[in-house]
């Protein structure tokens, strides 16, 4: 790993922690940290900017200096923060908002670090919000906006503040990336749900009726109304343990139902699930994952933190939230290539997947050995999708793209190769 | 045997035991496929020297105990290593030897023997092999077509295009 502070790139690193995580619905943005040793007698100032990267060069995290300290004569200790931290110098006001886009609300939210400083996925380009907001910092409005449209803010793997849509698609985590051996825990049942939604009316409140102000000093009528849930997963005898959201004014009846539905899937599962994994960025906070659980198990859940180790790879350990455990079936893909009569296996892969459950591998290309040729095998086709309830073995015949032999190599099928930064991709 | 400490170097009969170490990470760990990730960072080469220094150099060798006594975090060493020699930035790990008194005026010291173990990796994998899973990077080409050959030049890295054809780059 490295550390870039201005133009100067520190490679002498000594107690590098990184532990990023992202909200999915709890009360505020987390303010996502790393700190270092940097061996140099450099003065280093806090509120620079500064980068973690690794040695392909791929930035993990930008950031600013928050802290600079010699620690001895050749050791700087720093610590950096992600910007979202700016977000609570200063506070907005009161506020009614009517069917405005989330885009515009934003704007304000990041004016002092300016529009280059955030992006908002694409799928939130219609998005509204509609509802009352409180005096408060802009990191909390964040914070609620992203809760009632389904977002999380992404801080790491970028040198953005990216707000980005929970996915609905669920990336598996192989055996040959877990470590040994998850820890499956199981916390209280959830037994219900309750979300109220609100609705206002512009007028002078009667005795009794509960109202806002903006800070126009303009009054409006509040009408709350509850939606309940119930966990039937849950036994009749577990104690009662109901979630109440009962203060987030900009949930109004036509997003009720979906935050609903979305927060009964990620608080109704009662599995969690602490994997570590090998992880050079493949899997981050804020991504859905099936990750294995307990013999035959899947546990599905996002990762809501990681916490990274690093040597020349990177390991970190992954903490989830719980959503469900399925009962998983053995896929086998069996890679065959049949030359001269003989159908060789190349390659076996098994994978452990969610029963009746779609889901799609990519085939990979193989490297073979074989007669003093070295051939990239690649498969006849792209992926493999399947529904499986029961244990399978699948067979991916695969052709020779790639033929070296004696320091020379002939390119026998392939698409294209592109290449970017000095890596290459055959398609 | 000659080898040298910070560009001092020594011609005198000595035995050398060499170690390396092909030093792995702490995020090395058993899988669930119950492969073991072996995280190697780099190869650590450590050297246990024997020197007989002559009894004519014992000013020499009061130099030399000086300085390799001295506490600093490495020095140069040029060491045999295979057919030739090694120069390695290491640490002085241990140094000893033993007093004899000879003949009434001078104090003589024998079997002078140090340990100096690499502070850098004399070999070290890339992450980008690494990730790759040791298979040489393709060809440095944007546009290939079907039958297109390439030579792997060993010495520079690279794959060279056995015609000289227009759509192709390297």
């Amino acid at each position: 790993m490295k550390i870039k502070i201005g133009n100067k790139v520190y490679t002498e690193i000594k107690n590098l922690s990184y532990a990023p995580e992202t909200s999915i619905d709890s009360d505020c943005v987390p303010v996502n940290q790393f700190s270092a040793d940097l061996i140099t007698d450099d003065d280093i100032t806090a509120g620079s900017d500064i980068e973690l990267r690794d040695d392909l060069d791929q930035l993990w995290a930008k950031y600013w200096v928050t802290f600079a300290e010699h620690v001895d004569q050749f050791t700087v200790r720093v610590r950096a923060e992600s910007k979202i931290s700016i977000l609570d110098r200063k506070t907005m006001p009161a506020t009614m908002y009517s069917n405005t886009p989330v885009s515009d609300i934003l704007t304000g939210i990041f004016s002092d670090l300016g529009s280059s400083s955030y992006s908002l996925d694409s799928s939130f380009s219609a998005a509204t919000i509609s509802g009352f907001m409180p005096h408060h910092s802009r990191r909390y409005r964040l914070q609620l906006i992203c809760f009632v449209i389904g977002a999380y803010v992404k801080t790491f793997n970028t040198d953005k503040i990216e707000i980005l849509p929970l996915s609905n698609q669920a990336t598996y985590v192989p055996k040959e990336k877990t470590f040994w051996k998850p820890a499956v825990t199981y916390k209280d049942w959830v037994t219900a749900i309750t979300v109220k939604y609100f609705s206002y009316q512009q007028g002078t409140p009667a005795t009794g009726d509960d109202y806002v102000k903006d800070d126009q000093g303009v009054t409006y009528i509040q009408t709350a109304t509850e939606y309940t849930i119930t966990n039937t997963d849950a036994p009749v005898t577990a104690p009662p343990n109901i979630i109440e959201v009962s203060d987030v004014q900009i949930i109004n009846a036509g997003n009720v139902s979906a935050i609903l539905t979305r927060l009964a899937s990620t608080h109704f599962g009662r599995t969690v699930a602490e994997v570590d994994v090998i992880n050079n960025r493949e899997y981050e906070p804020g991504q859905r994952l099936y990750t294995y659980g307990i013999g035959k198990q899947l546990v599905l859940g996002y990762v809501e933190s990681a916490t990274f180790s690093f040597g020349l790879q990177a390991r970190s350990k992954l903490h989830m939230t719980p959503i469900e455990v399925r009962e998983a079936v053995e896929l086998t893909l069996k890679y065959t290539w049949a030359e001269s009569g003989v159908k060789l296996t190349v390659l076996i892969e098994k994978h452990l997947l969610p029963k009746s459950y779609q889901y799609t591998i990519q085939n990979q290309y193989v490297e073979l050995s074989w007669q003093k040729h070295r051939y990239v095998l690649r498969p006849q086709t792209e992926t493999t999708t399947v529904t499986l309830t029961t244990d399978t073995v699948i067979e991916i015949p695969c052709y020779v793209a790639l033929d070296e032999y004696n320091g020379e190599l002939s390119v026998i099928s392939v698409d294209e190769v592109t290449v970017s930064e000095g890596e290459a991709d055959i398609e | 045997m000659i080898w040298s400490i910070d560009g001092l170097e020594w011609t005198v009969p000595c035995q050398v035991d060499r170690t390396a170490e092909m030093r792995a990470s702490e995020i090395s760990g058993v899988l669930l496929d119950k492969t073991y990730f072996n995280d190697v960072i780099g190869t650590y080469m450590s050297y246990d020297v024997s020197v007989a220094v002559p009894m004519s150099m014992a000013r020499e060798y009061e130099d030399l105990y000086d300085l390799i006594t001295e506490p600093v975090s490495g020095h140069t060493f040029v060491l045999p290593y295979g057919q030739s020699t090694i120069t390695i930035v290491g640490r002085v790990a241990s140094v000893s030897d033993q007093y004899h008194y000879m003949d009434g005026k001078r104090n003589y010291w024998l079997g002078f023997k140090f340990t100096v173990v690499s502070n850098h990796p004399t070999k070290e994998e890339d992450l980008e092999t690494v990730l790759s899973h040791g298979v040489d990077p393709m060809p440095s080409t944007v546009d290939i077509e079907d039958g297109a050959a390439f030579i792997w030049n060993a010495t520079d890295g690279v794959w060279e295009a056995v015609s000289d054809s227009d759509e192709v780059y390297y």
